[in-house]
């Protein structure tokens, strides 16, 4: 199989207009969650989100297309025009399915999924069809996984991921619906956690074969050398209690990467603040990695949950643990669930070893695991 | 390691069938969407009748397919993934849905609804249904050729990673009030593929990948509507 390099990331959430921004706050256990002014929240169960500073919709466009335009300024290399280019989005531009509902101009085609690449490709300048991936809160961890499967069988030389979502009334109020939105700001792997609480945010990654990325100059930020996607197959919005579907996709990342369990320095869980998934997330990493195991983080409660953006920006936070051999706090934690203790913190810390695993679930029982290695 | 395509699930306005049924219905679909009973389908499904429609489609559409392909037994969840591609995805149940929030700003919102306004909620479902433990997303295209879902799940299997996947399309199409229909018509379709010598019945035909393109039996495949007339052809 080829090697797989990361030889670009940028982000953009509430907690910064760029990676760095956002790692700082990240790692200084500041949060970026406040009041949600965007809509009226008095009808639902939170009032809490982590939302992108002055994101506002450009005319009859989507507030999606305003943030891809933010993440794409970050593009900081030139991208191949024979880049294959995955978008991956859990609602793309659902705003405007609600502005037109209430008689606003607002463009439908942004709420197409396949909308996002189309408008990226062109403005990138990039020949192949790009296409988006769904697969919930899991989205864009899994179009890593695909991204790096294509140049790990010689199918594609280069993929930019570009992962997308916004807060918009139509989610926050289907996730106060299900009673998993937190009264409060969400506090992952705490005893007293309520639920999650909803961010937004976009992040890109540009993934490279190693040889021809080290023929164009391009130095990698992080190696991608295994993953692993699998589904529950329990229920379509919990997770599996025994943690099947994460323990198969981790075990699947080690085990494409021949990376023996012990050398995994430090996860970045999912972490959404609600009571089953952390609880999943926490049995699921015990079967896998023992009593022990390695240190966890979640950024989820400085950024907020992402959705499908999630892993593509917590993908990119990797590439910073990696580079600083830091793993940032845990916002929000402050008394540990039972098996997080000794695992979870609410302080920075140094993790020994090259190897960080990142890990995200979702809607409709996806798991998807990446382990990436320090360059 | 060869590929071949063993079972073929369908519906759509003429009915719903699977590959090897003759006659084969697929492309006579003239009429609206007719969702399969349980009398159709001679295999039980959960919770069918509360699904949206477009979770009906798929999830019919993948066990008839696994049946035709003799796989659709199971005790054990098998590493089987599937990808769908899909236009609309099901933004059907996202109005649908966003009815329910627009009342008394939001305190009738239905959590059921919500449930279902993610295009890979039906992969959810199916793998629930049919015990299919492997990846399981949705690739949204522009036009539904479906052709991007073949080449992943062709991946898939073809590089080992699993012993079989299901690749198809399925859309319930949107309403006609957002200026966004006719990309498609409504329905779903999924092949399985499996590894050579995984196959419990005989193959439709193999499948290889040349220069960036997919081939079934040496010809050139442009979309997985004509791959389906063409395998259904085969098998006589």
């Amino acid at each position: 199989m080829k090697e797989v390099w990361i030889v670009a990331a940028g982000a953009v959430t509430a907690a910064g207009g760029d990676l760095e921004t956002t790692w700082r706050t990240l790692l200084a256990g500041k949060t970026a969650i406040r009041r949600v002014d965007r809509f009226p929240t008095q009808g639902y169960r939170s009032e809490w989100g982590a939302l992108v500073p002055d994101l506002i919709p450009q005319g009859r466009r989507s507030l999606v297309q305003t943030l891809m335009d933010r993440v794409l300024d970050q593009v900081a290399v030139a991208v191949p025009e024979e880049t294959l280019l995955i978008t991956a989005t859990t609602k793309a531009g659902i705003d405007n399915l609600e502005r037109r509902r209430k008689g606003e101009e607002a463009d439908p085609e942004d709420i197409l999924p396949a909308h996002l690449g189309r408008r990226a490709a062109e403005r990138l300048g990039l020949l192949r069809e790009p296409f988006n991936l769904s697969a919930a809160c899991a989205s864009s961890t899994v179009a890593v996984a695909q991204g790096a499967s294509l140049i790990g069988a010689g199918w594609a030389e280069a993929v930019l991921i570009l992962g997308l979502d916004v807060v918009t009334e139509f989610v926050f109020s289907g996730f106060s619906a299900l009673q998993i939105l937190s009264p409060f700001p969400c506090r992952p792997f705490d005893r007293d956690r309520a639920g999650l609480t909803v961010g937004e945010g976009g992040a890109y990654l540009f993934l490279m074969e190693g040889r021809k990325a080290a023929k164009g100059g391009f130095a990698p930020l992080a190696k991608v050398i295994g993953c692993g996607v699998s589904n529950d197959a329990h229920h379509i919005t919990a997770p599996d209690r025994e943690g099947r579907g994460l323990i198969r996709a981790v075990e699947g990342a080690l085990q494409s990467a021949g990376v023996k369990k012990e050398e995994v320095a430090g996860i970045s869980a999912h972490g959404t603040g609600t009571i089953h998934n952390d609880a999943m997330e926490l049995t699921a990493f015990r079967q896998v990695f023992g009593e022990k195991g390695p240190p966890l983080y979640s950024a989820k409660g400085c950024i907020g949950h992402t959705f499908g953006a999630a892993g593509g920006i917590e993908i990119a936070l990797a590439t910073k643990i990696l580079a600083s051999g830091l793993l940032p706090p845990t916002q929000g934690f402050l008394n540990p669930e039972k098996g997080a203790e000794g695992k979870v913190s609410a302080q920075a810390r140094e993790i020994p070893g090259p190897y960080v695993l990142v890990t995200n679930s979702g809607f409709g029982g996806i798991n998807a695991a990446v382990l990436l290695q320090r360059v | 390691m060869a590929v071949l395509i063993t079972g073929i699930g369908w519906v759509n306005g003429a009915g719903a069938g699977q590959g090897r049924e003759r006659p084969f219905r697929f492309l006579q679909a003239e009429g609206p969407i007719q969702i399969p009973t349980g009398e159709v389908l001679s295999f039980p499904l959960l919770r069918f009748g509360r699904m949206d429609t477009y979770s009906r489609l798929g999830v019919a559409a993948i066990g008839l397919a696994l049946k035709d392909a003799g796989l659709l037994e199971w005790s054990d969840v098998r590493e089987i993934s599937v990808v769908a591609s899909t236009v609309y995805g099901c933004l059907e149940t996202d109005e649908a849905y966003y009815e329910t929030v627009l009342p008394q700003g939001g305190k009738l919102a239905s959590p059921h609804l919500f449930s279902h306004t993610l295009s890979n909620t039906f992969l959810g479902e199916g793998a629930i249904q049919f015990g299919l433990s492997g990846a399981a997303f949705v690739l949204h295209e522009p036009a539904l050729k479906g052709t991007g879902a073949l080449h992943l799940a062709f991946l898939a299997v073809g590089q080992g990673e699993r012993p079989a996947a299901l690749a198809g399309v399925c859309d319930s199409g949107p309403r006609p009030h957002l200026g966004l229909a006719g990309r498609t018509r409504a329905g779903a379709l999924f092949f399985v593929l499996q590894q050579e010598g995984k196959n419990v019945r005989p193959p439709y035909g193999s499948l290889t990948r040349e220069r960036d393109r997919l081939y079934f039996n040496g010809e050139e495949i442009l979309d997985l509507f004509r791959l389906a007339e063409t395998c259904a052809t085969n098998n006589g």
